[in-house]
């Protein structure tokens, strides 16, 4: 264990302004979500809020089961979730970073050369995890007593965020000791954190509202994520209901589980070595990969981009199977519940679709992310070649538009793929219970084509004209803006001009008889513009290699 | 800050030009200038004729490099990397001369990037350039990692490329390497070149050592004199040697020794604490990292007519030093077409 302490520091000291960016996503979405709500909605707002999600599985699925109508619990139902996730991302980027990444980059060598024991990296890397979210949680825990929340419900609020916090990291501590580079372990740790979303989310969907609709009781589905232990502890819940904090226990047999292994695992390996080993490949490349119509290698980024297209795509087929299972399923229990079904039939009017399109749409507005995640990704990665195989590429006769160009065009197939897959699918599972929807199913893919290439134009934007901060800078812009998007209803009135700034507030209702596509077309122009003013100094700036 | 101040260069066609300098003198910086990463934000640069900035594609066609550093995809094997490059250079090599070059660096480009030390993925960079049938070769340190039987191999292959009539720029710290292949040499201290010329004109430009027994010298033109006794020892410079020996001669001086300067002395005249260059002119060069220097590189090529030079010249344009001082162009201008006396180096 020696020299933990010096790599406790370090690692802290390295992580610092990362930590703050974490505080302020996430204590600072559900502070202003509190603080919004408790201003904007009075106690038969609530009701009202807690009866429509109650009526719309695609909300349980996206935000959770309501327990209830107090503040609390709203606020609860509509963020935990997401607090969730950007928890579990959180730590399993911190733990992969701070694991395989620093193997991939050889720092790791460099510590181990030093007079630091065998466990010392491990060690300092699980406390360093352990104190920032303490950090992240503790900030969150203050920030609703604060705001005059029950500290009985804010304590199980962070206690369970830390809960998937620890979870996800020894998750990332896996994934980095399993795959042999970080981008790899990254690829699969976050594969792992939206099984646990979606898991919780079915079991919430198929869940069973209340007759008053001021609850749902969650499937047992929901109990088989470790996401779903922190919404079953209720932190908020009121009568007949109560904060029950015996699910949580559920998080300390898993860390016990996952530690394990990670030990054990940790005890076998070698430095640099993972349980997928590296196999031999050919000793020659194929034509294919050597292709590059008009000076853009699209052979080699295409090669490169392969495996997250691949993966982008299955996650677009796995969201279609959902779509395609689900919604039938979910129009039978309406059924059965006349209060749900007087609100569905309400909300169908108003927005122009059945309660089958309602849950579709709504599912495709979280694919329309991940295309928006694939497409990005694909370009963002043109910064890290730039930077680690720049040197080689750019004395080539490759142009550096077609660089540009080979990134952007496998960025937009990455999309197209993630979005056609979902729109297959699904529309193959209705056809198969005879409903016909292929029409609309084509119209939601079509709503979220100017998403998709504005954040094309984001990450292009990125790497031409601010290279150094590209990475983090296009997922804030991702996340940041689906997640004001997504509440900024909730921020109260003062601030409902914000959801304007958010492109995923311009898109097209695929549901109405008329939609109106004068968002989408602004949309599309100012990708447009975007991508030409990056393309030009992409073109004009020095190599930063 | 500049990276590049006052640099000349001039490589000419069929040269092996060595380009020698510390750590941080700026040599990465100009091969990036003459490769179009970096655009000079004063000065000339030509490579081949052509403008590096604008001309960009139609040099690399004909240009292969090697970079100090080399990262590879780490998901492709070695194999892959060597024609991915290759055949984005345009000029593939034919699968024998690929496969003679395999073996010859005792490679295996079936492994994973991810897999391969640094002397392997330098060889990737090696045999990806040498597959490939260009005019100029920019190496930039290509042997750091390399073992001596590699640093064999990439010596053979550097002459048989210079046999074919290819020009070579080769920046490398490794004297031994650049003694036996480069006919010409350019030192580079903060920036500016500080010695250029063939590596007999370079040694003739540096002091000899004299040491003998005898009188103390009186009327010659011995520098540093230091008498112990009848020992005497002292400095003279390469074109006073005759004039030294006859004196030394009528004088009776017994024991003479000259010691030319070893090229290690040469280097480490230049590396060393001893700047030739003005220290104001190098505190305002060191540690910059951009481009916008007034440096020029300018790779000449006349490839259009046989027997023409082709040219990586810089000449220092004294014209262009502005009232501060604090700018001193280099306008690398077209060489005439001249061939050398000196030749083409491959012993």
């Amino acid at each position: 264990m020696t020299g933990t302490g010096l790599l406790l520091a370090a690692a802290l000291r390295r992580d610092r302004l990362v930590v703050v960016l974490w505080v302020v996503g996430i204590a600072g979405l559900w502070a202003a979500g509190v603080g919004g709500v408790g201003a904007a909605f009075d106690e038969s707002a609530r009701r009202g809020l807690v009866a429509l999600l109650s009526a719309q599985p695609a909300l349980l699925l996206a935000r959770g089961a309501p327990a209830g109508t107090g503040l609390g619990a709203v606020m609860f139902v509509s963020t935990y979730s997401y607090l969730a996730v950007m928890v579990a991302f959180m730590m399993t980027f911190f733990a992969v970073r701070h694991s395989r990444g620093d193997e991939d980059a050889g720092r790791a060598e460099l510590v181990r050369g030093t007079a630091v024991g065998r466990w010392a990296p491990l060690v300092a890397t699980l406390l360093a995890g352990a104190i920032e979210l303490v950090v992240v949680c503790g900030v969150t825990l203050a920030a609703s007593v604060a705001l005059g929340l029950p500290p009985l419900g804010s304590l199980l609020l962070a206690t369970a965020l830390a809960g998937v916090g620890v979870a996800a990291m020894l998750v990332g501590l896996l994934a980095g000791q399993v795959f042999p580079t970080s981008r790899a372990a990254n690829g699969a740790a976050a594969i792992v954190v939206g099984v646990w979303f979606f898991v919780r989310g079915i079991g919430d969907a198929l869940g069973e509202p209340s007759a008053d609709l001021t609850r749902v009781e969650s499937a047992w589905l929901s109990w088989a994520s470790p996401i779903g232990w922190g919404a079953l502890a209720h932190p908020y819940a009121d009568e007949p209901w109560a904060p029950d904090g015996t699910p949580l226990l559920l998080f300390v047999a898993a860390a016990v589980v996952l530690g394990a292994v990670v030990v054990v695992l940790e005890a076998r390996r070698e430095l640099g070595r993972s349980l997928l080993p590296e196999r031999p490949g050919r000793g020659a490349g194929s034509a294919l990969l050597g292709w590059h119509p008009g000076g853009a290698p699209v052979g080699l980024t295409g090669r490169l981009l392969l495996g997250a297209t691949v993966g982008w795509t299955v996650v677009g087929l796995v969201l279609g199977v959902m779509a395609g299972r689900l919604a039938p399923v979910i129009a039978t229990a309406l059924d059965d519940n006349p209060a749900l079904a007087a609100i569905v039939t309400r909300l169908g009017e108003e927005g122009g679709g059945d309660a089958e399109g309602t849950f579709i749409t709504a599912l495709a507005g979280i694919l329309g992310v991940i295309a928006c995640a694939a497409a990005m990704q694909a370009v963002l990665r043109l910064r890290h070649e730039e930077q680690a195989h720049g040197e080689l590429l750019l004395a080539t006769p490759m142009r550096r538009s077609g660089w540009l160009g080979s990134h952007l065009l496998l960025g937009a197939l990455a999309a197209l793929t993630t979005l056609a897959g979902f729109t297959v699918v699904t529309g193959a599972s209705l056809a198969a219970s005879d409903d016909d929807r292929w029409r609309q199913l084509v119209d939601i893919a079509v709503t979220h084509l100017p998403l998709v290439a504005i954040y094309l134009a984001v990450g292009a934007a990125l790497v031409a004209f601010l290279p150094s901060t590209v990475t983090w800078l296009g997922w804030v812009l991702l996340v940041g803006l689906m997640l004001v998007g997504e509440f900024a209803p909730l921020f109260g009135e003062a601030w409902a001009w914000i959801e304007n700034i958010s492109p995923f507030h311009w898109v097209a209702n695929p549901l109405a008889a008329d939609p109106d596509w004068t968002g989408s077309w602004w949309l599309l122009g100012v990708a447009a513009v975007l991508l030409a003013a990056s393309v030009l100094r992409f073109r004009h700036r020095d190599a930063l290699v | 800050m500049r990276a590049l101040d006052g640099l000349d260069l001039v490589v000419e066609r069929g040269d092996v030009h060595g380009f020698l300098g510390p750590n941080g003198a700026g040599k990465s910086t100009a091969i990036r200038v003459l490769l179009g990463m970096l655009r000079a934000s004063g000065g000339e640069a030509r490579v081949l004729g052509m403008d590096p900035w604008h001309d960009t594609v139609a040099i690399h066609r004909r240009v292969a490099y090697v970079p100090g550093d080399v990262t590879l995809w780490p998901t492709l094997t070695g194999g892959e990397a060597i024609d991915t490059i290759t055949r984005l250079r345009g000029h593939r090599a034919p699968a024998a001369d690929r496969a003679r070059l395999i073996s010859a660096f005792d490679f295996d480009p079936r492994r994973k990037a991810k897999t391969y030390s640094k002397g392997n993925r330098q060889k990737v960079a090696l045999i990806a350039a040498f597959a490939s049938e260009a005019d100029l070769y920019i190496l930039d340190e290509p042997t750091s990692g390399l073992d001596p039987l590699m640093e064999s191999v990439f010596q053979a292959e550097v002459r048989r490329i210079a046999d074919r009539g290819a020009t070579v720029l080769l920046s490398s710290h490794i004297l031994s390497e650049v003694e036996r292949l480069c006919s010409r040499v350019s030192i580079i201290r903060d920036g500016s070149i500080v010695e250029s010329g063939t590596l007999d004109e370079l040694r003739h430009l540096q002091h000899t050592v004299v040491a003998y027994r005898g009188p103390a010298p009186e009327g010659v033109p011995i520098a540093d004199v230091s008498i112990d006794g009848e020992r005497v020892r002292g400095s003279i410079a390469g074109e006073d040697v005759p004039a030294v020996l006859r004196w030394l001669g009528e004088h009776g001086a017994r024991s003479v020794t000259l010691a030319p300067p070893s090229l290690e002395e040469l280097f480490l005249r230049h590396y060393g604490d001893e700047p030739r260059v003005d220290r104001a002119r190098a505190e305002r060069a060191i540690g910059d990292r951009h481009a916008d220097a007034s440096e020029v590189v300018e790779a000449r090529g006349a490839a259009e007519d046989a027997g023409a030079a082709d040219d990586v010249r810089a000449v220092d344009d004294a014209g262009a030093v502005d009232d501060a001082g604090a700018v001193e162009d280099a306008a690398a201008t077209a060489a005439p077409a001249h061939p050398t006396g000196h030749g083409r180096h491959s012993r």
